[in-house]
């Protein structure tokens, strides 16, 4: 975990245009709103979703960067915090043809610990995420570019409910709780996408 | 047919279309992987003769890992470690005390000590060692089966103990109120207390907390379990004597002697009993308030009640309850206060300090019983606490993470001296 962090922070420097001093590598920004969609044990379900991508183009069709954004399901909220790479196939044509790979970590910095009245805590917590991504952008008159994409995306997370054994529990030490339950749960997201790029 | 689309453009379309069917074809399923862990107690069944055989062997000092209660003789601190044993530690300097001793007693919950003679229980029976040099603890008396309430089979002199185990699965019937998941009752061993015993009858008692559950009081030696006081005779401190067995109903948490008389914290109220004849206490008057968990702790014309709403103390109210004990005959309650999660309380003149739980430490002047409200003095909050022991050189406090000290010659402004923490 500790490790993903430094390279988090690697990437987010190196993908910073001001601190990456290689003249060649053009800064590359691709910001994207768009809807999660899968199927939970209530039925179907549609989340809103917003990502950005910031990097540097290190060759003619690839590009190299950080991935952050928020995914909202329902009254979670989760933060990726990813590496990702997009290639473009035919960057020579007016639309052009892309994919994209993120993999990272889905944090849920933004969760509070809840203690309701009968002192049971409920917590949340990150985990991974995984995401490819196809699409098409239209190159305009200033060489930006709108894009719609597809994408496939698994995001990881844990939901605890504990009932404390002791005093000031440890969320991390199961022996701190007369109850322990951890809810690992995949969310299996077809994601659709409309975004611009510069 | 004639096109002027690129043909890598017609073939990235191709991909990406056949990569949306393959990606839009399996219904996108989120999946629940669930996981119940409880802790649960395994009952584990001993013969009396396997541990009255083994010797209790007294070690060099080990660090706390769970600490229960606390208890002072003069410059000695003994915090009990339940189920395990007892650490013996030199308090001569409050800002520095000295891990001695650790007297290894399975199946120990509580201890008092009278004249250097250290009591504390071993499953079924009583011990008594003599600690008047520490360097040198002996076991003096054994007094078999007088707390008879853990055999399973008093026949074959079976006991049973009960062991905290984690239970993990990912069987849906685990999940927390669901039927048919095994009970737990943790909690239990989590009951302790704070008061003060002031020497008398002419011998010298140690001082336990408000949480304690065996406490001495002119010669005799009572403890109290979850339905019953039980009464030693231990004016020969050596050679302590079961005498009888008093039923006091139930959910009994705490006891606390004061001249003369004992004041029993139980989860339906306050009982008092008078002492004057040690040998046979008397119900003198019952309080009763609603269930919850309650130490107590008195001085001339007042007591001192916390109840609290942990689930095992079923749901009551986290408050202060200030009675008026001028009548003993009839307690009545002058004023409640609400409370953050109050536990052990210590009194020490006009000064009351209470252990708020997992909301650390609070002082309040309690000379004008009707205004405690209004004289909060401090409250420390970087501390997990449940129970208070005022000593004579500083003002002893325990909780899970450890044991604290704190002078308090100037009481509006608590200093700490130091804290022992557990090992993990």
């Amino acid at each position: 975990m500790k490790n993903l962090y430094v390279l988090f922070f690697i990437a987010f420097i190196w993908s910073c245009p001001l601190i990456s001093k290689g003249q060649d590598l053009s800064f590359v920004n691709h910001t994207e709103i768009g809807l999660l969609t899968g199927t939970d044990n209530f039925g179907p379900r549609t989340n809103f979703t917003f990502q950005t991508f910031n990097g540097l183009q290190i060759h003619r069709k690839h590009h190299l960067g950080f991935v952050t954004g928020l995914d909202q399901y329902g009254n979670y909220s989760v933060l990726p915090l990813a590496l990702g790479w997009r290639g473009v196939l035919n960057p020579q044509n007016r639309w052009q043809v892309y994919g994209g790979v993120d993999l990272g970590y889905g944090s849920a910095l933004l969760e509070k610990v809840e203690i309701n009245e009968w002192d049971q805590h409920h917590w949340r917590k990150g985990g991974r995420i995984a995401q490819g991504s196809l699409g098409f952008r239209y190159k305009t008159k200033k060489a930006n570019f709108w894009t719609v994409s597809v994408s496939l995306k698994q995001q990881i997370s844990y939901f605890y409910i504990g009932n404390p054994a002791r005093l000031s529990p440890d969320r991390k030490r199961m022996e701190d709780w007369s109850y322990y339950e951890e809810d690992k749960v995949t969310f299996n997201n077809l994601v659709y996408r409309i975004g611009y790029w510069f | 047919m004639k096109t002027n689309l690129h043909p890598r453009f017609i073939l990235g379309a191709q991909l990406m279309l056949s990569f949306m069917l393959v990606m839009v074809l399996p219904s996108c399923e989120d999946q629940i992987e669930t996981t119940y862990t409880y802790q649960t107690q395994v009952p584990v069944f001993i013969e009396v003769n396997s541990f009255r055989e083994a010797d209790i062997i007294i070690e060099p000092g080990i660090p706390l890992d769970q600490p229960g209660k606390i208890y002072i003789y003069g410059d000695y601190l003994f915090i009990s470690e339940p189920g395990k044993g007892i650490h013996l530690l030199d308090n001569t300097d409050p800002g520095n005390p000295q891990n001695l001793n650790f007297i290894n007693i399975p199946g120990t919950g509580d201890m008092a000590i009278n004249e250097s003679i250290l009591y504390a229980d071993n499953y079924v029976d009583l011990l008594a060692f003599d600690i008047s040099n520490p360097e040198n603890i002996q076991l003096v008396k054994r007094e078999k089966d007088v707390f008879p309430n853990l055999y399973s089979n008093e026949e074959t002199g079976t006991i049973v103990t009960y062991k905290d185990t984690l239970i993990t699965s990912t069987e849906s019937n685990m999940r927390w109120n669901s039927w048919g998941r095994p009970t737990f009752r943790t909690d239990m061993v989590m009951l302790e207390t704070a008061a003060y015993a002031k020497s008398d009858g002419g011998q010298s008692y140690g001082q336990g907390g408000s949480m304690a559950r065996f406490t001495l009081l002119g010669g005799h030696l009572y403890t109290v379990d979850e339905y019953s006081m039980r009464v030693f005779n231990v004016e020969s401190p050596m050679d302590p004597k079961y005498l009888s067995d008093i039923d006091l109903g139930w959910g009994i948490e705490t006891i606390f002697p004061f001249k003369g008389n004992l004041f029993i914290g139980s989860m339906t109220g306050m009982h008092i009993y008078d002492a004057s004849n040690p040998a046979e206490p008397k119900e003198m008057a019952v309080y009763s308030h609603i269930t919850s968990c309650d130490p107590v702790v008195v001085n001339d014309d007042y007591a001192f009640v916390t109840l609290r709403s942990a689930a095992i103390c079923r749901n009551g109210a986290n408050e202060l309850h200030v009675l008026d004990i001028k009548d003993l005959n009839a307690p009545t309650l002058i004023q409640s206060y609400p409370m953050d999660n109050p536990h052990g309380l210590g009194l020490s003149g006009d000064y009351l300090y209470l252990a708020e739980g997992d909301q650390g430490l609070k002082s309040f002047n309690v000379a004008d019983v009707k205004e405690i409200g209004n004289n909060l003095i401090e409250h420390l909050k970087n501390y997990v606490f449940t129970d208070i022991i005022p000593g004579p050189k500083s003002l002893i406090v325990i909780g899970p993470d450890g044991v604290c000290q704190f002078d308090y010659t100037n009481p509006e402004q608590l200093k700490e001296l130091s804290c022992i923490n557990v090992a993990n």
